[in-house]
């Protein structure tokens, strides 16, 4: 095919530098998310995900920081650019929402003015950037310019209400966050956060937070989105189940790596990887008779095992796996596994 | 056939609320109908699934069924005795018997306190043992949740919130009792280790003769864990069953539309996916006819929104409160 990924990434690193010791939590991850590609990204708490993201978004805080690797979005590594760059493309060409949707809305302002200052933030960015020095200083003279910045900003938040599917969209726009239940509000940060039209979404556990019946909603929402603007989407969740509904591949992460990456159908049919296999058995649904706990518990991050990190609580532990820390290999088209027993 | 170990009739629990001084002045009371008329029996050595969404009213059942939360009027029954109009001496003996497992294994134990003082304090409430058996009682209970003797003097923020949900289990065992309320005791676990509590709690009602009320938003562990299961929504059951009855062939329209949106490794995703429009109705001061109604897609007519359905037995053992039954 020969597309460009949309994004890139190559062996990162991001550790967080404690009193207590170097929290590896990504710890030498690679990926590729095509054009208009769904991506799922299942692990437990702990297994790096969500810091792999904000790594994509350059949102590190303090103690956490990129160690090595390359983000390539676009064919461009992120890495190289410089932070007024990275906030030129936040929101725009790559978008992230959280779990969350009450903590992500201002209390005090208005839907339609959350969703239009996007806008207008990287409108007028936009236009400082390119516009040559007769173009600024007409702006400068025109008294209707911000006025007509933001009539076109609020038609395009009218939109955006629409295209998540929410009735009365010209009320609603007047309306404040507590007034709309959860549900809404996930759809309301949905919109702001397709506002630019960005080329990525990534969508932290969008829907863990939500009721069975709203999360259906939503997914579904996501998955007719991405059919219309042709986005690619990369989903971060615990529940296979979500992932299922709406990607194509899934990768699965543990103690900062990707362990497993395959489509879909063929993960879940048959999972490859131990820890893959041994999370899939311990979920409960009303077919099994019996769930079974993976033995011991997630390594710390600050200790991790040497070799494989999975082995102490591996049922198929062999002595190179204690010892060696296996790559990740391609065992089949479109299947990757880091695993001893494979290569 | 054996006389059930709980009955619960006609349950309601409403919480006054205001609405400013004026309005309360000179309009009549709103209250939130939070459980409004609810009935059911629980068998012993059962484990009865309670579901619905957020806002359904079933944590507040569970409270007030050991009057956490006081009862606005019905009944319960606990081995035929009833709870609601037991004085305060006899109240305090009956808790025994009836403990309770909290969701959130962060606030529900008091972090000022070891671990040893949090079990141990429901023995010493009760005088289970003397004081001379208290501590060797205490290191037995961890041993029974699966959790090492030597953490008994440790603070509850140096656990996971797995290890913290154990030792609430603990507590919950100390006074041997016959019915414990999980409510929602998974929902904060992460997944792996959501299976080893579930597989605790089988265990220790298998060793322990315990029956469960089981109160979960998570369909599939409900599914999977529940003997029977009742579906609740704004405060009200609408069916009641087999659990395996009611996940397969749902009756009422609410319950198949939760039902078709579970989403698990092996849902068959070409089956047809029920959707509902628009969102939960308030439970204040709600008006006459079926709670559903507004998101219903299969209303029979007017009668829907005139009268609230009727509590109809389709077949033996499964109920629903529906017009197409009635």
């Amino acid at each position: 095919m020969g597309d460009t990924p949309v994004l890139m990434i190559d062996d990162l690193k991001t550790y967080f530098f404690t009193d207590r010791g170097v929290v590896k939590a990504v710890d030498g991850l690679s990926l590729e998310v095509g054009r208009g590609e769904s991506l799922g990204i299942v692990g437990e708490s702990g297994s790096g995900k969500s810091v792999t993201f904000l790594s994509v978004l350059k949102l590190n805080q303090y103690p956490s920081r990129i160690v090595s690797g390359r983000i390539l979005f676009e064919g461009k590594d992120l890495l190289q650019k410089s932070e007024a760059e990275m906030v030129d493309l936040r929101g725009t060409k790559i978008s992230m929402i959280f779990q969350d949707p009450l903590t992500a809305l201002n209390p005090v302002l208005r839907i339609g003015d959350q969703i239009s200052e996007t806008i207008i933030f990287h409108q007028k960015r936009a236009f400082f950037r390119n516009a040559s020095i007769s173009r600024r200083v007409s702006n400068w003279m025109n008294p209707w310019a911000q006025k007509s910045l933001e009539k076109r900003a609020r038609d395009r938040a009218l939109e955006m209400l629409e295209l998540v599917k929410i009735p009365s969209a010209v009320q609603r726009l007047e309306e404040y966050p507590h007034q709309f239940s959860g549900g809404m509000r996930q759809r309301v940060v949905i919109a702001i956060a397709l506002s630019c039209d960005p080329s990525l979404l990534i969508a932290d556990e969008p829907t863990t937070a939500l009721d069975v019946t709203i999360q259906a909603q939503i997914l579904e929402l996501l998955a007719e989105i991405r059919q219309k603007l042709k986005m690619s989407l990369v989903l971060i969740t615990h529940d296979f189940g979500v992932v299922k509904e709406v990607c194509d591949r899934i990768a699965v992460m543990y103690a900062g790596r990707i362990i497993e990456l395959s489509r879909v159908s063929d993960l879940l049919g048959n999972p490859r990887h131990p820890y893959t296999r041994a999370l899939m058995e311990c979920i409960p649904d009303a077919s099994k008779k019996k769930v079974r706990p993976i033995p011991g518990f997630v390594p710390s991050l600050i200790d991790l095992p040497g070799g494989c990190s999975f082995h102490p609580r591996c049922q198929y532990a062999m002595e190179r796996c204690r010892m060696e820390m296996p790559s990740l290999k391609q065992v089949e088209e479109r299947t990757l596994v880091r695993c001893h027993l494979y290569d | 056939m054996e006389n059930p170990l709980i009955e619960l009739r006609n349950l309601k629990t409403h919480f006054r609320i205001r609405r400013g001084m004026i309005h309360d002045l000179i309009e009549k009371k709103s209250f939130v109908h939070a459980v409004d008329d609810v009935s059911f029996e629980i068998r012993r050595g059962e484990t009865f699934g309670l579901v619905g969404e957020s806002g359904c009213g079933k944590t507040t059942l569970g409270r007030t069924m050991i009057r956490l939360v006081e009862p606005t009027a019905g009944e319960f029954f606990f081995e035929g005795m009833s709870v609601f109009d037991m004085a305060p001496e006899a109240l305090r003996t009956l808790r025994k018997e009836l403990q309770i497992i909290f969701q959130d294994p962060y606030a529900s134990l008091n972090p000022r306190k070891t671990v040893h003082h949090i079990v141990a304090s429901p023995l010493r409430t009760h005088q289970i043992v003397d004081r001379t058996q208290v501590k060797e009682k205490v290191l037995d209970l961890l041993d029974k949740v699966g959790l090492q003797r030597e953490h008994v003097d440790r603070y509850p923020h140096q656990f996971s919130g797995g290890q913290r949900q154990r030792i609430g289990i603990a507590r919950a065992l100390a006074t041997s009792p016959r019915f414990i309320i999980a409510d929602e005791p998974l929902s904060a676990l992460d997944v792996s280790i959501q299976a080893q509590i579930l597989n605790l709690l089988e265990k220790l009602k298998e060793e322990f003769h315990l029956t469960y009320l089981f109160i979960s938003h998570d369909l599939n562990v409900v599914s999977y864990f529940s003997d029977r299961v009742a579906v609740m929504y704004l405060g009200q059951l609408v069916e009641l069953g087999k659990a395996d009855i009611i996940f397969k062939s749902p009756a009422h329209p609410y319950s198949k539309a939760l039902i078709s949106a579970i989403l698990n490794a092996r849902s068959d995703h070409s089956k047809k996916k029920i959707r509902l429009l628009g969102d939960i109705s308030t439970p204040i001061d709600p008006p006459p006819g079926c709670r559903f109604f507004k998101r219903c897609y299969s209303k029979k007519g007017n009668i829907c929104e005139d009268s609230n359905p009727m509590w109809v037995e389709i077949e033996p053992g499964h109920y629903v409160a529906c017009h197409h039954f009635s």
